[in-house]
């Protein structure tokens, strides 16, 4: 038993302070969604479900989070399709420029999402890309496949290489490798990669607002009009159900990870 | 045993074969020609080239150049899962999701073959290699025999030509080597599959091996039986490499047959190498059951004898190996078999290291 | 070599699709804004960039941009180096546990945490009332600095705690056995080896945290006043209300060159981890 030092207690409480810190906006407004009032107030008098009721019922809300989750689910799509077969060839693959594709496939990671977003603002005026849905899916998908690629090497890597040639020696070709042997070892990383690219296209809002047309409202977007012109304590329910949302998903890729066999 | 010299067909033969990785030659050039059937070793320390020799028959590295040809047919430039092989990793390489059975049934699922064929041969070569109940496991619940023998099956089951074994057995603790090394070499004998099998151990190679191809520094040493490299090794590090020896510092005397060589104050002695110059300076190698302690009055006809003083023995069950010291301080290893009473006797009288003068081989230094 | 070349050319494949779809949704849209910089309608000009470099607003914006990302990157160390070091010492089950109550911030949405901020830091907000039973404030912390500060290292934290907890993570414990042994006391061995052994993990963190605090754009919005305007609020601007494209590509170039530069530096950090396999030599 080491003897605790008083250093080791003192970083101790400052990171549990700080932790608390972090965790605060989480737990505030789940207490004031429940609140009863028209006004934002911290605690809450009375409780009842009227803001739940509310976010229903006021127009645009619930076809934000339509949009939204349609959007997510096809980034999400498009991204794995891309980007397993992409991290399978950075991963296996021994060509020269290797290091430069994988820089070039991960850089949306290092570029600040203004930039991205002006970027694509201007080009989808260039190629006359009207449709709302499809601009937010190709945008969103440059922003969330750099995750699914590292996700997804991370996963090609614990699957022993030996296994791969064993199966291409006995007669077997690359991609059916790649499909009866790698994929499923792999299927835990890109669930967790997958769940996570969902969040981001979930609640991404600096592309979106560039990119989304008049129209087209995501829920972040509209989120963000409201703390922008009158907050609207609407927004405390829909925090909570965000919030919710991103814990049950942590949660879920935690156990999706535990669960993977070790070979 | 099967006799090799009968089938005269060749399975394997590397041309001219060269591996650089840059500036760094990783295989010589280097010729073989492997018979149908036959079961050859590539042996050598680590980093002595036997592995990629094993890729560039495998296909799994590209040779920089020359050629290698599979059953007449030229595969330099085939990828792997064409060229009709099987191989097996010394980590045996299964597939974790699958059962034993759908692992051994890879191969067959590749080609296509009808449901019910699979079964049957499935379960055939369960039986081959010893493991018919164990089917519907999955490989972590198995030990690693148990593994390495459905690696095993999972490469005899599509008849290739050729089976390759890449350090199969080093994961496995001694008694399990020694157990696998008779697995495979009975398998070797029924089926007749031609096997190309590297290890480091040469215990393991003299034991399963019809023919050993010594290598180091990406070279070919000596090629030949396990009789030949051990009691005919052609250079130093064969000698060192395989086996136990004493190797004595020698000159030569006069040349002729036999050789005189001078030992230093060690004396003198009588050994067959017809190819030895006069003045020549190599060493003398000798390997422990060609020796012999015998006191002053046993000294026989045609054998060479040593004055030595005894230092040490050690009893390793049948045989007996005894260390004495030359005059000069030089060790000498002799391998006899077990008897109750040599042990006594060996500190009485003056003691001789005598052997017969056909077995000293002489190395050029 | 040609078979060799076919054999990697088979594996590269799988990455083309990934491959052109970056090139022509992202490669193809950047040089765009890097054109869109340098030309007006009549053809090839700097006025942007000079524009940039004269005008008094820009100036005054850089400063902030860098005063407040290097600001927060600092509060975000402060903050967050405690936090890894609490979370490298936990048993490995509780440390899991831990983690998840990092994730979640992490995972919010930055829009939920500033409805949340607004909520805590306004005139009339939880703090203030808290604050007010004591006699004290209220304080002004939204629209203003201190809310930029508080919301930026708020979302930058875990960004600063993973890759040092990854570091610490990865120091083989002898170490600090064998200066405990030695007669070191608990702060001297970390003053002397884990904190100077956790440099390369700060330094990742660091620049991280630096890249994103540079882009930052809806917390300084939502939670900063006219004095915290920051060079990604100035995009925005001139892209979407003024419409002038020229400028706003010219201010996303400079913020885009100076986060590739960080970037650069971060990959040359020494013990950052790399997602290509560890059988390439």
């Amino acid at each position: 038993m080491e003897r605790r030092s008083i250093w080791r207690r003192a970083n101790a409480a400052f990171a549990v302070a700080a932790m608390i810190f972090l965790l605060l906006p989480s737990l505030i407004v789940v207490p004031m969604s429940f609140s009863d009032s028209e006004l934002i107030i911290f605690p809450p008098k009375e409780y009842s479900f009227h803001l739940y009721e509310r976010y229903v019922q006021e127009p645009g809300w619930v076809s934000a989070t339509i949009l939204s989750f349609r959007v997510a689910l096809w980034t999400t799509i498009l991204s794995i399709c891309l980007g397993v077969p992409a991290a399978y060839a950075l991963v296996r693959g021994q060509f020269p420029g290797r290091r430069m594709l994988a820089m070039f496939l991960l850089s949306p990671i290092m570029l600040p999402s203004v930039v991205l977003a002006l970027a694509f603002y201007i080009y989808f005026v260039r190629i006359s890309l009207s449709q709302g849905e499809l601009r937010l899916v190709l945008a969103h998908c440059v922003a969330t496949l750099p995750f699914i690629i590292v996700t997804a090497a991370a996963g090609i890597q614990t699957v022993d290489a030996n296994i791969e040639r064993a199966a291409r020696i006995m007669g077997a070709s690359r991609v059916y490798v790649f499909r009866t042997v790698t994929l499923p070892l792999v299927i835990p990383s890109i669930v967790a990669g997958a769940l996570f690219a969902f969040l981001i296209s979930f609640d991404e809002i600096i592309i979106s607002i560039f990119v989304a047309r008049a129209g087209d409202e995501t829920l972040p977007i509209k989120m963000y009009s409201s703390l922008v012109f009158e907050v609207s304590p609407v927004l405390a329910a829909i925090s909570t159900m965000l919030t919710v949302m991103s814990a049950l998903i942590c949660i879920l890729v935690t156990f999706v990870q535990k669960s993977e066999a070790k070979p | 045993m099967m006799d090799v010299n009968s089938t005269k067909q060749e399975m394997v033969r590397l041309d001219a074969v060269t591996k650089l990785y840059g500036s760094f030659t990783a295989l010589h050039e280097t010729d073989l020609s492997i018979r149908a059937g036959e079961f050859l070793t590539l042996l050598g320390p680590s980093g002595s080239g036997k592995t990629t020799l094993l890729n560039a028959v495998a296909g799994m590295t590209m040779p920089t150049s020359g050629h290698v040809w599979i059953d007449s047919q030229d595969v330099t430039a085939m990828p792997p899962e064409k060229r009709g092989l099987g191989m097996v990793f010394q980590s045996y390489a299964l597939m974790p999701h699958m059962t034993v059975f759908d692992n051994i049934a890879y191969p067959l699922k590749v080609r296509k073959t009808p449901k019910q064929e699979i079964k049957k041969r499935v379960t055939n070569v369960l039986e081959l290699v010893r493991l018919p109940d164990l089917a519907h496991r999955k490989p972590k619940e198995l030990s690693g025999g148990q593994q390495q023998r459905v690696s095993i099956a999972r490469c005899l089951i599509y008849n290739p030509r050729l089976i390759l074994m890449d350090e199969p057995l080093g994961a496995l603790d001694k008694k399990l080597r020694e157990q696998m090394q008779l697995e495979i070499k009975r398998l070797h004998n029924e089926l007749g599959i031609t096997m190309v099998y590297v290890t480091h151990d040469q215990e393991e190679a003299l034991n399963m091996s019809d023919r050993i191809m010594l290598m180091n520094g990406g070279k070919a040493e000596q090629i030949g039986s396990p009789h030949d490299l051990y009691f005919k090794p052609v250079s130093q590090f064969a000698a060192d490499f395989i086996g136990q020896s004493t190797m004595l510092d020698a000159k030569v005397l006069e040349a002729g047959d036999p050789c005189i060589l001078d030992l230093g104050t060690s004396g003198q002695c009588k050994v067959k190498a017809p190819g030895a110059n006069k003045n020549q300076s190599g060493k003398l190698v000798l390997r422990p059951e060609t020796l012999r302690l015998i006191t002053n009055d046993q000294l026989p006809d045609g054998f060479n004898a040593l004055s030595v003083r005894y230092k040490d023995s050690l009893v390793t069950g049948g045989t007996t190996k005894y260390i004495v010291e030359l005059e000069n301080g030089t060790e000498m290893i002799v391998q006899e078999l077990t008897t109750p009473e040599e042990a006594a006797r060996r500190h009485e009288g003056q003691l001789f290291a005598a052997w017969p003068v056909e077995a000293g081989i002489f190395l050029d230094q | 070599m040609r078979p060799e070349t076919r054999e990697q050319f088979s594996i590269a494949v799988f990455a083309l699709p990934a491959a052109l779809f970056m090139v022509v949704m992202m490669a193809v849209p950047l040089g765009s804004v890097v054109w869109q910089s340098l030309s007006d309608e009549t053809g090839f000009s700097l006025a942007a960039y000079v524009k940039m470099a004269q005008s008094n607003l820009f100036i005054r914006v850089t400063r902030t941009t860098l005063e407040i990302a290097l600001g927060a990157t600092l509060v975000a160390f402060i903050l967050g180096y405690p936090i890894a070091y609490f979370l490298s010492k936990q048993p490995p089950r509780r440390q899991t546990v831990w983690l998840i109550v990092i994730l979640i911030p992490f995972w919010t949405s930055s829009l939920v945490k500033s409805f949340a901020f607004v909520v805590m830091l306004g005139h009339a907000g939880i703090l203030n009332t808290w604050l007010g039973e004591f006699g004290l404030g209220p304080y002004k912390m939204l629209f203003n600095r201190i809310g930029v500060m508080v919301g930026m290292s708020h979302f930058l934290v875990p960004f600063m705690v993973f890759p040092i907890l990854t570091n610490l993570r990865s120091q083989p414990p002898e170490l600090a056995k064998a200066a405990a042994i030695m007669g070191a006391g608990k702060f001297r061995i970390f003053r002397t080896v884990t904190f100077p052994l956790s440099l390369p993990g700060v330094v990742s963190g660091a620049l991280l945290v630096f890249i994103l605090a540079l882009g930052f754009f809806i917390v300084p919005k939502l939670l900063g006043g006219r004095q915290d305007v920051m060079l990604s609020s100035l995009v925005d601007f001139y892209a979407r209300e003024v419409f002038n494209f020229q400028m706003s590509s010219a201010i996303a170039v400079v913020l885009m060159a100076t986060a590739l530069l960080a970037a650069f530096l971060l990959s040359k950090v020494r013990g950052g981890a790399s997602i290509l396999s560890k059988e390439q030599s």
